[in-house]
């Protein structure tokens, strides 16, 4: 007992300071807290008969689209917003200056134009496929734009500048030195990028897709207009379909369960030793590595 | 320092919203609260308010957040009225209590008994019907008949349908669950399901452009709908056929409006209510967006009279809010996206 008082009364200020930023942290945080309560307190009172047809139903659908949407969302944004985040930065090329703040523009339309302007010019009845008709008869075959692959390409269009603005200032900050002092130490210029530079861009590429995975989980308007069930076009189903807002509030505590998922992968792939292996070189190599430093900057 | 100056700035725009919430309506002033797009109902409170000095409020979104928000309001609702497409949404406020029942004799006799609450809590102020659209290139009338008619064989792959999401088809499969009983009716919807030639459409606009363009033959469509494009496109080889002549009748949705449980001034709101319910407001209201108008005294517009006479379904449009889940219900068993 005397033990205890005495570690609760000498209790370093560095903890005193950490409870009260937690304190304020958490008054802060409370408008945005409140709505999530009241979602996870629906599940303390389930709304049975809707849950069973929803569960049959609906569930199976909903989960499955919103996981392949989650994961063909995060790997094509991923990619394009890495790679042109590496062009960008790392090459010199014409239109590079403009593409440099131009690429991030399609943050500024909503998915969901997009996905108006995607169907209305490339589904059946759209000019393209109306033009290859009149060229090549009713033969001519184009992918349907309203399907699993259409949605995850518009939502990546519209998505990838997370990526690539976070990609963009990792690949910037770390400086073309990183790469210069890799290929001293015997990287190809194309391993030196995969080896070095992009392994510590992760953390940052991982933050991004874990950006673009929230916002796909939170899309309703471009899957809407694909028509592709996920967990928001059901919870919007329950509400005005079914009358049932009970239903959609505990569609949307499923919902919330995806998010701490989609934090965790960023913290597992951002978060694994980045440190590149470094392996010795000798002979004519090493002049030639040196040499590197001197170069001007690599052309791509 | 960094989080006080964060404070403060929180602080001002709270109290800016405090001032903001101060400009109420004036005692007068009528506030309605409509999920019709202003462009489709501002002009007809523009005549109102020339006419009789009434001014009015607008405020619009869309059905289901203006219910919730007229239910978290309760008593202390501004609102007196309000307006929404669907009967199925005005039943639904209704069942929640959020609408008053009114007891006018010009409404009673204006408004068709069908399109109107049995409890007189809302009123149809203009119709429009939802029915099958059919390409003119490779389609014969002759070879339609009912919204059952086209699950048969023939129709394999040649038919388009919009989303079961959306509120006129839930309402639609609603009125047919009404008419045949749901063992029936998902007998129905499986057979269009299975005679889809292209995954169900957003939009009734995305539905006839793909029948024009030769993605399909055959589809449902509401008429105003068919209206806009034919407005645009006059040359569109697309006719609207009228489903269910021979049987119960084509089915029919309203624009309508009830005066809120609570309404400050449920007086002036009723008076407004007849006033949209006499011939010369209903034709305004019906031409301003390609529909019917619900009072018979009034005319149709003249594109729409085109399209010719045809027999409602004079079933109350209140079952298509009652039976709206257990349609939702059917047409996800039935697999109708």
């Amino acid at each position: 007992m005397t033990v205890t008082a005495t570690v609760a009364g000498s209790a370093p200020p560095r903890t005193r300071r950490v409870a009260s930023s937690s304190l304020l942290c958490l008054v802060l945080c409370l408008p945005a807290l409140i709505p999530l309560l009241v979602i996870l307190t629906s599940l303390a009172t389930p709304e049975t008969e809707v849950w069973t047809h929803l569960a049959r139903y609906v569930l199976p659908d909903v989960i499955v689209n919103t996981a392949k949407l989650l994961l063909g969302v995060a790997i094509v944004a991923g990619v394009l917003g890495t790679s042109l985040a590496w062009l960008i930065a790392m090459c010199e090329f014409p239109g590079r200056r403009w593409l440099d703040w131009a690429l991030l523009l399609p943050l500024s339309i909503p998915a969901y134009v997009l996905a108006f302007v995607a169907i209305g010019f490339l589904d059946y009845s759209g000019p393209l496929q109306a033009w290859l008709r009149a060229m090549f008869g009713s033969s001519a075959w184009v992918p349907p734009i309203r399907s699993t692959g259409g949605v995850i390409v518009v939502l990546s269009l519209a998505l990838y500048p997370y990526v690539y603005l976070l990609a963009r200032s990792a690949f910037l900050s770390q400086g073309r030195k990183v790469l210069e002092v890799a290929q001293t130490l015997g990287y190809s210029r194309g391993s030196a990028s995969w080896r070095v530079a992009l392994p510590m861009a992760k953390p940052w590429i991982a933050a991004g897709v874990a950006l673009i995975s929230m916002e796909t989980l939170a899309d309703f308007g471009a899957v809407s207009i694909f028509n592709y069930n996920t967990f928001t076009t059901a919870i919007y189903r329950a509400w005005f379909g079914m009358f049932s807002v009970h239903a959609a509030l505990e569609l949307s505590a499923v919902l919330l369960l995806f998010l701490p998922s989609c934090c965790r992968s960023s913290n597992w792939y951002g978060g694994r030793s980045s440190a590149p292996r470094v392996t010795s070189i000798a002979g004519t190599g090493r002049l030639r590595r040196t040499a590197c430093c001197w170069r001007p900057r690599p052309r791509c | 320092m960094k989080v006080l100056s964060f404070i403060r700035s929180l602080l001002v725009s709270i109290a800016g919203c405090g001032l903001l919430s101060a400009c109420a309506p004036g005692p007068t002033e009528l506030v309605v609260y409509s999920a019709r797009n202003e462009e489709h109902i501002q002009p007809i409170f523009d005549r109102y308010s020339a006419q009789t000095g009434q001014t009015i409020r607008l405020i619009t979104d869309d059905a289901g957040p203006l219910i919730e928000r007229l239910a978290a309001e309760g008593r202390n609702s501004a609102a007196d009225l309000l307006i929404t497409v669907d009967a199925g949404v005005l039943w639904h406020a209704a069942q929640l209590g959020l609408l008053q029942p009114v007891d006018s004799p010009v409404l009673k006799a204006n408004v068709p008994e069908n399109l109107r609450d049995p409890g007189n809590r809302w009123f149809g102020l203009s119709r429009r019907a939802r029915t099958i659209v059919y390409s003119t290139e490779r389609v014969q009338p002759a070879e339609l008949e009912s919204y059952e008619s086209l699950t048969d064989a023939k129709w394999k792959k040649r038919l388009c349908l919009r989303t079961s999401k959306s509120v006129y088809n839930q309402s639609l499969v609603a009125m047919l669950i009404a008419q045949h009983g749901e063992a029936q009716t998902e007998k129905i919807v499986r057979g269009w399901v299975a005679n889809l030639a292209t995954p169900v459409f957003a939009n009734d606009i995305l539905l006839m452009q793909a029948i024009a363009a030769g993605q399909c033959d055959v589809g449902i469509v509401n008429t105003y709908y068919f209206g806009r494009l034919q407005r645009d496109q006059p040359r569109i080889p697309l006719k609207l056929f009228w489903a269910d002549q021979q049987t119960a009748g084509t089915h029919v949705n309203i624009t309508g409006a009830g005066v809120t449980a609570h309404a400050p001034r449920a007086e002036a709101a009723r008076k407004f209510l007849e006033w949209l319910s006499q011939p010369d407001a209903q034709a305004m209201v019906a031409a301003i967006d390609l529909e019917y108008p619900v009072s018979s005294a009034a005319p149709a517009d003249p594109q729409v009279a085109a399209w010719g006479e045809f027999k409602p379904s004079p079933l109350n449009v209140a079952s298509a809010g009652e039976l709206q889940p257990a349609a939702v219900r059917l047409m996800d068993r039935a697999g109708y996206l």
